[in-house]
């Protein structure tokens, strides 16, 4: 779906923000971009829909570049970005005056969407709440049914139930053989909903792995004193919860926090064991 | 898939216009006021309003009103918090550009010269009320109208250019860079000028010398020149345009 090889991107007279960047996102999959502040996620998202330029190297959609725009690439992708305003149009109007321009757009499933989020399609969008206006977009987003949906944090704003709400209809969409992108800080929201992370420190890539992979490999939890060995990287704050490698014990649930945690401060051990791991399995 | 679709031309056109809906009332509110107001102070004295006076009015408001409209037209390019959408939407930048000219000259155009005769229909309507005022019909097509809308689609295109290429006071930055222009063709003309006649010529006096000088530049040079420069500005500034479109980044 989407393939990025060398990029490199960095703002006017600003440091480098991704630095030889290579990823491949494919259908089916929802994927978790994590990273610290300014560490380029949005940069990334924005280059990966063509609102920026590489400086180098290449983000292709479909085969073609992202940055030329192209109406076929255009109608297969979509954005929620994490600021945005609306117009102060009904929410029916901007349907209407939006949804011309995507061949697989479903009104049903707006529409649907709309009231599942209890907002009615008579309301003006100057009159909603930040996080109403975001369930707008979002229901926008799901019903173009673009082959790539990108979210930048997209639960900021919204209250506990429609959190839920959310996790329910973004794996819903997920079936159809999209391929979502959500950019978060807010690890805890979507821990349910994503099969594939990626994490973004100092300019590049250190974690590239599908969830499945992980929980194979790694365990989370509190470890028995005698297996202080196998630790990678531990937390006294969550009441010494730790990461180690799994070898025989029972699969434990990926601790997305954790993990986000262990990866940027020991980078090195958690690929290399996902790399040894992955590399005995398939000798 | 094709960069070029009509229909996705008139989605974009039905687009802006509704998001510009608000504006666009206001906006026709106030030219109607004026003309409306302007045309029964014409219906003074001689009880008519004649094709000069009326011209008069339309001159002051259809040339500033359509520039506003044109930079109206990107202003959600440039807004941090929506033109993602407006970047992101699947049209290609030669249908962005064609719609935001067909709005912007040719509907523009059509509307506010329907809109005019109406108002200005009503305003000779209710002045016939009175006894010495007959009703008849506005003179909108005279001559000084027309050459009014060429002048706008002549400088249109630029405005539009400028629309698109500068973020913030927009307006204020083209019309600088208007100005610019035609300062430095004068100067170039001076200097031409200065060359041509050894250093001795004075443009500005009205020596009999000088005044023949600018009646054969206008014979044999302005014919072709006017022509070149309202055939070959327009469709230059629209590329340049495209091309601004195409290198913008949010």
């Amino acid at each position: 779906m989407i393939q990025i090889r060398g990029l490199r991107f960095c703002y006017p007279k600003s440091k480098i923000i991704l630095d030889d960047i290579s990823l491949d996102f494919t259908p089916g999959n929802i994927y978790g971009l994590f990273g610290e502040n300014g560490e380029g996620k949005s940069t990334l998202m924005k280059i990966m829909t063509g609102l920026l330029f590489p400086k180098a190297g290449y983000c292709h959609i479909l085969g073609e570049s992202t940055s030329r725009r192209m109406v076929k690439c255009l109608q297969d992708i979509f954005i929620v970005p994490e600021d945005f305003e609306l117009p102060g149009l009904k929410i029916a109007t901007y349907e209407q005056v939006n949804s011309a321009f995507y061949p697989k757009f479903s009104r049903e499933q707006f529409y649907e969407l709309i009231r599942e989020f209890k907002l009615s399609s008579n309301e003006k969008i100057s009159t909603l709440s930040f996080g109403q206006k975001k369930k707008v977009l979002i229901a926008f987003g799901i019903a173009t049914n673009t082959g790539l949906l990108l979210m930048d944090e997209p639960t900021n704003g919204l209250d506990i139930p429609s959190k839920s709400q959310f996790r329910k209809i973004m794996a819903s969409a997920v079936d159809q053989g999209k391929c979502i992108v959500i950019s978060t800080h807010q690890i805890r929201d979507l821990h349910s909903l994503i099969n594939h992370v990626m994490i973004l420190d100092r300019a590049k890539v250190i974690f590239d792995q599908p969830l499945s992979n992980v929980s194979e490999h790694l365990w989370f939890g509190k470890p028995a004193h005698y297996a202080e060995e196998s630790i990678i990287y531990s937390e006294t704050s969550f009441g010494g919860k730790a990461v180690l490698t799994r070898q025989d014990k029972d699969e434990s649930e990926v601790d997305l926090e954790l993990l986000f945690n262990a990866v940027v401060s020991e980078p090195e051990r958690i690929n290399m064991v996902l790399k040894n791991t992955y590399r005995d399995a398939t000798v | 898939m094709q960069q070029f679709n009509i229909r996705r031309i008139g989605s974009l056109i039905y687009r802006d216009i509704v998001l510009l809906k608000g504006a666009i009332v206001t906006a026709l509110s106030v030219v109607g006021g004026i003309l409306f107001i302007g045309s029964l102070f014409s219906l003074r004295g001689d009880h008519v309003v004649t094709a000069n006076e009326f011209f008069r009015i339309l001159f002051l408001l259809y040339i500033p009103l359509g520039l506003l409209f044109t930079f109206s037209i990107f202003k959600e390019a440039h807004n941090k918090k929506v033109n993602h959408f407006y970047f992101l939407l699947p049209v290609s930048p030669q249908e962005r550009i064609a719609a935001s000219w067909l709005t912007t000259s040719i509907i523009y155009t059509f509307v506010f010269t329907v809109f005019a005769f109406l108002v200005g229909q009503l305003a000779i309507s209710i002045g016939s009320v009175f006894p010495d005022t007959d009703f008849h019909i506005v003179p909108i097509f005279s001559e000084d109208h027309w050459l009014l809308i060429k002048f706008y689609f002549f400088i249109q295109p630029t405005f539009l250019l400028g629309a698109i290429t500068f973020t913030k006071n927009r307006i204020g930055k083209t019309l600088l860079l208007v100005l610019l222009a035609v300062f430095t063709l004068f100067m170039y003309n001076m200097i031409l000028c200065f060359i041509f006649s050894g250093g001795t010529f004075d443009v500005f006096t009205s020596d009999p010398m000088s005044s023949e000088a600018f009646s054969l530049a206008e014979n044999d040079l302005s014919g072709i020149g006017s022509v070149l420069f309202s055939i070959v500005l327009g469709p230059m500034m629209l590329l340049a345009a495209y091309f601004k479109i195409i290198e913008k980044e949010v």
